[in-house]
């Protein structure tokens, strides 16, 4: 039963990066529509960033990790500019499509910019040992992980629910035409999400290297991480999150109840059974189609 | 069809003939001749091996361009069901010993039985859940081919014996040149067909409006899962094709990166029609094929730059044209050669 319980615990904490990592691609989807494949590599590059800003530069954590962030924000800005930019209004399909371009070019771009080989691990920062968790053992890193998942939650819950900023993306996300003519600027807008989903996508990464080291096919958490959003629904912030707490539980009950090589396929067999069931995600919004 | 001026269809056979006019026959028959007696004799063994792929890769994208193309589904499995079909030739020539005409079709019908099953379940969906159901299904696949390493070989892979038509063996690239591209022939003929008949309509009309569609009495699910079973089926061939071509079958052969590539051949070419997977592949292959040419050489040129980066600069390319054509021609090379064949047409009076 111990077992049960360290899993469950494994598992959560590495749920919280992948409900991060959703957490970014949603407010994406919601502000502009864009289903942004290449999440998974801003995720990597997040984590490449902060590597090169603590062990590069010898900068204090705190610092590599806000730069890692303001260095995603930056790329984010830019991807709302090309390839995104002269796309608005396209239909979601191309938009995709545009993404699954830029999700290989960005591969290719940090195959280029940091090679093939594995890159190491973070200059250690948080206290190494296990902490003693009511017979469980926890490890820091995972801790402050799974803290600042929480916290960037509550904080985007708080956006979401109670300023200005939250009321206009709702707005878009419920009808952007209307939105527009309401006199929101959609490209200030657009901007913006892509900013912070992207910063958002950073952390993620920094917490993903700090617990798996960092290698430059750190992007495949992308894949893992729309199956979170997937299993929520598009819609929902909050769905992610537990779509991502689900997904990584279930990957560590699955790697060591039934096998390792299972442990990457159980998320998407959770997946497809749930789409099966509720085809719009536990907590997304089903759509009525009119002609 | 746009006729040329001067040309009338007086006859249903007329109109509905997919060659129409003398210069089309005459350049068909020229075309044919050129791929199957002139480049045999003129192709060095680069070019074949440059054409064998460009040959598998058209079989390949012409089944996904039904599915996506024709019904507007979007699969990002495809190298997934390629796997089965290789892996099914693998094991019924190397453990069986069938002949090639029998693998080959069981291949494409295993893997179309595959496509099915998870269409079944996949299609119930829309869009962006499309695309991560076949993503789950792709590596879902390939995590029952590890699971069975006794079946399949694990990690080693298979070695596949070469085909063999009467007594000709072929294992050579210039024998198995005449195989693959009488598959890519054949393949784009049935493509060509299929889009004329009720079930090509019938998918057309699911794209362009689902819901106007059914009310038309056309079963989508139905519609959708024969769209995805011959889907399949080409990726089972191709798969074959390619198990034939590298005797040797593993995983590393079909990965999702595989996938990204097939799907953004198709859309670079121009989805939804039967030229825009020939051009797509043609493009992109020797784009893949040029580069990796050049890489040695580059290597060459500047030893401070790791092998690494000179691997990566195809992938890189290839993301920047997918992004590219979609903002500028979002219909692919495809129209483009529409519009190259009207101004053509209506010559001096295009503009």
């Amino acid at each position: 039963m111990t077992i049960f319980f360290q899993l469950l615990l494994v598992g959560i904490m590495a749920g919280a990066v992948l409900g991060l990592t959703a957490m970014g691609f949603i407010l994406i989807y919601r502000c502009s529509g864009i289903f942004n494949i290449a999440q998974g590599e801003l995720v990597a590059i997040g984590a490449l960033l902060c590597f090169a800003f603590l062990n590069g530069l010898n900068l204090h954590p705190a610092l590599a990790i806000f730069l890692a962030m303001l260095g995603g924000a930056l790329i984010g800005l830019l991807l709302s500019r090309f390839p995104f930019g002269p796309l608005t209004g396209q239909p979601m399909l191309a938009l995709f499509i545009v993404s699954l371009g830029l999700l290989v070019f960005l591969r290719a771009g940090i195959l280029m910019v940091w090679g093939t080989r594995d890159i190491g691990y973070f200059r250690p920062f948080l206290p190494q040992g296990a902490i003693d968790f009511a017979g469980l053992a926890l490890y820091p890193r995972e801790l402050f992980g799974f803290g600042v998942a929480a916290a960037l939650l509550l904080v985007f819950l708080w956006l979401f629910r109670f300023t200005r900023f939250g009321l206009v993306l709702r707005a878009v996300s419920e009808d952007t035409r209307i939105a527009r003519s309401l006199g929101i600027n959609l490209k200030v807008l657009i901007a913006v999400a892509f900013a912070i989903g992207t910063a958002v996508a950073a952390v993620g990464g920094v917490i993903l290297g700090l617990t798996q080291g960092i290698t430059t096919n750190l992007g495949d958490v992308g894949l893992a991480g729309l199956a979170a959003v997937l299993i929520g629904g598009m819609e929902s912030i909050l769905g992610g999150i537990v779509g991502g707490l689900l997904i990584g539980v279930v990957t560590a009950m699955a790697s060591y109840y039934i096998g390792h090589g299972f442990g990457g396929v159980a998320a998407y067999v959770v997946m497809l059974i749930i789409l099966l069931v509720r085809p719009y995600g536990l907590f997304g919004q089903e759509r009525i189609e009119r002609v | 069809m746009q006729l040329p001026p001067g040309t009338y269809n007086t006859s249903y056979s007329q109109d509905m003939a997919v060659v129409r006019t003398r210069l089309q026959w005459v350049l068909l028959i020229v075309f044919l001749l050129f791929v199957f007696v002139a480049i045999p004799q003129i192709a060095n063994r680069f070019w074949l091996s440059v054409l064998i792929n460009i040959a598998i890769w058209i079989v390949a994208t012409q089944g996904l361009n039904i599915l996506l193309g024709y019904c507007g589904v979007p699969s990002m499995g495809h190298a997934g069901f390629m796997a089965v079909g290789a892996y099914t030739t693998a094991i019924l020539g190397a453990r069986y010993d069938l002949p090639f005409w029998v693998a080959m079709p069981c291949a494409g019908l295993a893997a179309a039985a595959v496509g099915a099953a998870f269409g079944v379940a996949a299609l119930r969906v829309k869009t962006f859940y499309i695309v991560l159901a076949t993503i789950a299904a792709a590596l879902i696949i390939q995590y029952l081919i590890s699971l069975f390493p006794s079946v399949t070989g694990g990690p080693m892979g298979i070695v596949v014996q070469p085909a063999k038509i009467g007594g000709i063996v072929l294992d050579h690239a210039k024998d198995f040149y005449y195989l693959a591209m009488a598959m890519a022939v054949l393949g784009t003929v049935f493509a060509l067909n299929l889009a004329r008949t009720r079930v090509g309509r019938a998918l057309v009309a699911i794209r362009d409006n689902a819901i106007a569609a059914e009310a038309m009495g056309v079963n989508i699910l139905l519609y959708k899962t024969i769209a995805f079973g011959i889907c399949c089926f080409y990726a089972g061939i191709a798969g074959s094709l390619m198990a034939y071509y590298m005797m040797f079958v593993n995983t590393d052969l079909f990965t999702f990166d595989q996938s990204i590539w097939l799907m953004g051949t198709v859309l670079i070419g121009g989805a939804g029609t039967t030229v825009g997977p020939i051009f797509g592949t043609t493009f992109i292959q020797l784009l893949k094929q040029g580069i990796g040419r050049l890489g040695p050489k580059l290597v060459e040129a500047f030893p401070s730059v790791g092998a690494g980066v000179i691997a990566a600069i195809a992938p890189a390319v290839f993301g920047l044209v997918l992004m590219l054509v979609f903002i500028f021609e979002p219909r692919g090379l495809a129209h483009r050669w529409a519009l190259f064949k009207a101004h053509y047409r209506m010559f001096p009076f295009s503009s």
